[in-house]
C-alpha cells in the first residue's frame, strides 16, 4: 500500500515533507498509525507553543526580534494547517472506504 | 480610538485660525484708518489657545484636544510711526500705527504650518489604526 | 470551553497590547494638538512600564500553569489601571522636555517618533492577532463529513 505521507510505518519522522516515499514493508498497524498521527499532533502542538510564547515575550520585551517571532508564528501556523490537510485526508479516504460496496 | 481623530483635528482648526491671523497681520501692518477714513488703527490679532475641546460630545473628549480661546485684538500692539503728512498726526508727526513686524508673523506661520503638519500625520496614523482594527473582523 | 479557546495561547497579550498602543494613540494626539498652547504641561504613559506589568503577569501565569494557557491578571501600575472588562484607565505622568519661551515642554521630534514606535507595537500585535483568528477560523470551518 503506498504512503504518501509517510504516516504508516511507525517512523518516529518529523512533519512529512510531501514527498511520495517508498511504500513500506510492515503491515498496516492500528496501532502505529494512532501513535504516529498522535506525535504529528504533539509536535504541532509544541510548535504553537513556542510560538505563543514567541508571542508573548516579544509583547513584554523579553525578546525585540520580530523576525524569529514571525518565524516562529508561521511555522507553527503552516504545520497545523498541514496537519489540517492530512486530517481531511484522511477523513475522506475512511468515508470512501465506508460507501464501497462490498 | 475614534476620539483621536476629533482631537488632531481639532489641533488642525487651532493651527489653521493661527495661520490666518498671521496673514490678517501682515496684510493690516500699515493700516491706521478705517473706509471712511477715520482713525481706526489695525489692532494685531493674537490667538490664544487652550486645550480642550468644548464642542466634544463626551466629558472625557472636552479635556482633550485643543480650542481657541479668543482671538485677541490687541489695542497696545502699537507704536509711535513718523508720519508727517498723515491727517491723523500728532503735533510732533507721529502717528500710533499697528506694531506688526512681517517677520515675525512670518515665523508664527511657519510654526503654526508646521504644527498643522504634525496633526495631520497624527490623523494618519489614528486613520491607519482603524483600519488595521478592522481588518481583524474581515 | 470556548473561553479557553478564546484566551488561548498569547491572544490576551496580544489584546492587552492593542488596547495601550490604541489607547497611547488618544494621548499622543492630545500632547500633538497642544503642541503651540502656552502653559501646556505634554503627558505620557511609559510603554516601558506597561511591558514590564506585562511581564510580570505573564511570568506569574507561567509559574500557575506551567504553559501557554491560561487567564492573564494584570495587577495594573501606577499609570495604567486595568478594568475588570480588559479597559485600560491611563493616569499619565509629566513628560520632560525642554522649557521653551511660552512654557510649553513640547519636543515635536521625540512626540512624533513616540507616535511612530507606538503605531509600529500596534501594528505587530494587530497583525499576529489576525494570524492568530485566521488560525482559529480554519480551524473551526474545516470539517469532513
Amino acid at each position: 500500500m503506498s504512503d504518501p505521507v509517510g504516516l504508516i510505518g511507525g517512523s518516529a519522522s518529523p512533519l512529512p515533507n510531501g514527498k511520495p516515499q517508498a511504500a513500506s514493508n510492515e503491515p498496516t498497524d492500528g496501532d502505529a498509525f494512532r501513535q504516529a498521527l498522535f506525535g504529528q499532533l504533539r509536535e504541532v502542538s509544541e510548535m504553537r507553543q513556542d510560538a505563543d510564547k514567541a508571542v508573548e515575550d516579544l509583547m513584554t520585551g523579553e525578546r525585540t526580534d520580530l523576525e524569529g517571532v514571525l518565524l516562529a508564528t508561521q511555522k507553527a501556523d503552516t504545520a497545523f494547517q498541514l496537519l489540517q490537510q492530512m486530517r481531511n485526508r484522511v477523513m475522506e479516504a475512511y468515508q470512501e472506504i465506508q460507501q464501497m460496496r462490498v | 480610538m475614534f476620539g483621536s481623530l476629533d482631537i488632531s483635528t481639532s489641533g488642525m482648526v487651532a493651527q489653521r485660525v493661527r495661520l490666518t491671523a498671521a496673514s490678517a497681520n501682515i496684510a493690516g501692518a500699515s493700516v491706521v484708518e478705517d473706509q471712511y477714513g477715520n482713525y481706526a488703527p489695525f489692532l494685531r490679532r493674537e490667538v490664544m489657545l487652550a486645550s480642550g475641546d468644548p464642542s466634544s460630545t463626551s466629558r472625557e473628549g472636552r479635556g482633550l484636544g485643543v480650542h481657541v480661546r479668543e482671538v485677541y485684538q490687541n489695542p497696545e500692539a502699537l507704536r509711535a510711526r513718523y508720519m508727517p503728512s498723515s491727517p491723523h498726526a500728532d503735533e510732533n508727526g507721529y502717528v500710533m500705527a499697528p506694531d506688526i513686524s512681517s517677520v515675525a508673523e512670518q515665523v508664527d506661520a511657519m510654526e503654526a504650518s508646521r504644527a498643522y503638519e504634525a496633526n495631520v500625520a497624527a490623523a494618519e496614523v489614528s486613520k491607519a489604526m482603524l483600519a488595521q482594527a478592522l481588518r481583524l473582523i474581515a | 470551553m470556548l473561553q479557553k479557546t478564546i484566551s488561548a495561547g498569547s491572544l490576551p497579550t496580544l489584546e492587552a497590547m492593542m488596547r495601550f498602543t490604541g489607547q497611547r494613540q488618544r494621548l499622543l494626539a492630545h500632547n500633538i494638538a497642544n503642541l503651540t498652547t502656552p502653559d501646556f504641561q505634554a503627558k505620557d504613559v511609559s510603554p516601558q512600564g506597561f511591558q514590564e506589568m506585562l511581564g510580570d503577569a505573564v511570568s506569574k501565569r507561567r509559574k500557575q500553569t506551567g504553559g501557554v494557557d491560561g487567564r492573564l491578571d494584570m495587577r495594573g501600575s501606577r499609570e495604567v489601571k486595568v478594568m475588570d472588562d480588559g479597559r485600560l484607565s491611563f493616569r499619565p505622568a509629566d513628560s520632560d522636555g525642554v522649557l521653551l519661551h511660552d512654557r510649553n515642554n513640547r519636543d515635536v521630534e521625540r512626540l512624533m517618533q513616540d507616535m511612530t514606535e507606538n503605531y509600529g507595537m500596534y501594528r505587530v500585535a494587530n497583525d499576529l492577532m489576525r494570524a492568530r483568528m485566521g488560525v482559529i477560523r480554519t480551524a473551526i470551518s474545516q470539517r469532513v463529513g
